[in-house]
């Protein structure tokens, strides 16, 4: 590109963008902390898992291996809900399990507000590399669903494991 | 072809556009700064200590450019910082493709979800070519003017 270029100028464009972000953020009632904490998980032990009730701590969420969840689908009180989008969902699924897209998750949708917060959710996405589950436990945590369990190896781990499946949307 | 696209008019139509998709994309970022955080995360890049820094710094820098460019301030600088950025932008999506990720690129906050993919790209291409076509035009414009 032209030598004549004014670098003076793209410096001062960039520092103007970060003063002013971080004023902004500062102030502003969405702000982010300035260094991101990792996510605690906490692994489940059996006799956690079948309290029913759980008092994880603010930033953590309690973990559920594949048995764990298959022992639980069995028990079947608990409700799975699916991060992943509407067309993997239709091509296969746990069975029983509620499809909620994390990609376009609005606190205020049909889905949701038809739910009982009161149950205890067990939320997935593809596997351990997928960080889609643990961001919609977020999301529905701000809107006070506290009974969450995130099954960390997810569709992948379950179809692994020949656990039986479903297809197509949610009913 | 070269006098078609270096028409003046023409130029000032990509310098609004451009302008109008950054000052868009920032001000989407800037009201929902967690979302944003959580799709560069998404992207698995960047330590983890750093994104939240670079979810509050992007989206400003954007506004900043999309703003500045629409009023016709330093556009020679302003076409090469969105130049630039377009092309880290259309890095960061390639490399996702290319390891598999099936995640929402962040592009336009979460509102306007896009998946990462090669639509994605093109649309990043067109802008690049416009950026630069804004910072090689404008340039002679403004030089012939005086």
């Amino acid at each position: 590109m032209n030598k004549q270029i004014n670098y003076k100028i793209i410096i001062k464009i960039i520092a103007a963008s970060i003063v002013v972000s971080l004023i902004y953020n500062y102030f502003s009632s969405n702000n982010l902390s300035l260094i991101r904490n990792k996510t605690k998980l906490i692994a489940a032990s059996d006799s956690l898992i079948s309290a029913q009730s759980l008092s994880p701590s603010d930033t953590g969420f309690v973990m559920i291996t594949t048995t764990q969840a298959y022992k639980l689908f069995n028990i079947r009180k608990d409700i799975f809900i699916d991060a992943r989008d509407q067309w993997d969902f239709a091509d296969g699924h746990i069975p029983g399990a509620i499809n909620i897209p994390e990609y376009d998750f609005e606190a205020d949708n049909k889905t949701t507000a038809s739910l009982d917060k009161q149950k205890r959710y067990i939320v997935y996405c593809h596997g351990i590399d997928c960080d889609v589950a643990l961001r919609l436990a977020k999301e529905l945590r701000k809107i006070n669903f506290t009974n969450l369990l995130i099954f960390s190896g997810g569709w992948n781990s379950w179809i692994k494991a020949g656990h039986e499946i479903e297809k197509g949307q949610t009913k | 072809m070269m006098k078609f696209v270096s028409n003046k008019y023409l130029v000032l139509v990509f310098r609004i556009f451009i302008a109008s998709v950054f000052i868009f994309s920032g001000i989407e970022k800037i009201t929902s700064p967690e979302k944003f955080a959580d799709a560069i995360l998404n992207y698995k890049l960047f330590p983890i200590f750093s994104i939240n820094l670079i979810a509050i710094i992007i989206p400003w820098l954007e506004l900043f450019v999309g703003v500045l460019l629409l009023f016709g301030i330093w556009i020679k600088e302003n076409s090469m910082i969105s130049f630039i950025l377009l092309i880290l932008f259309t890095v960061l999506v390639a490399t996702a493709m290319i390891r598999g990720l099936d995640i929402s690129c962040g592009c336009f906050g979460t509102k306007f979800a896009q998946k990462v993919g090669l639509l994605k790209i093109g649309e990043n291409l067109i802008l690049i070519v416009f950026s630069y076509l804004v910072f090689q035009f404008e340039c002679k414009i403004n030089k012939n003017e005086n």
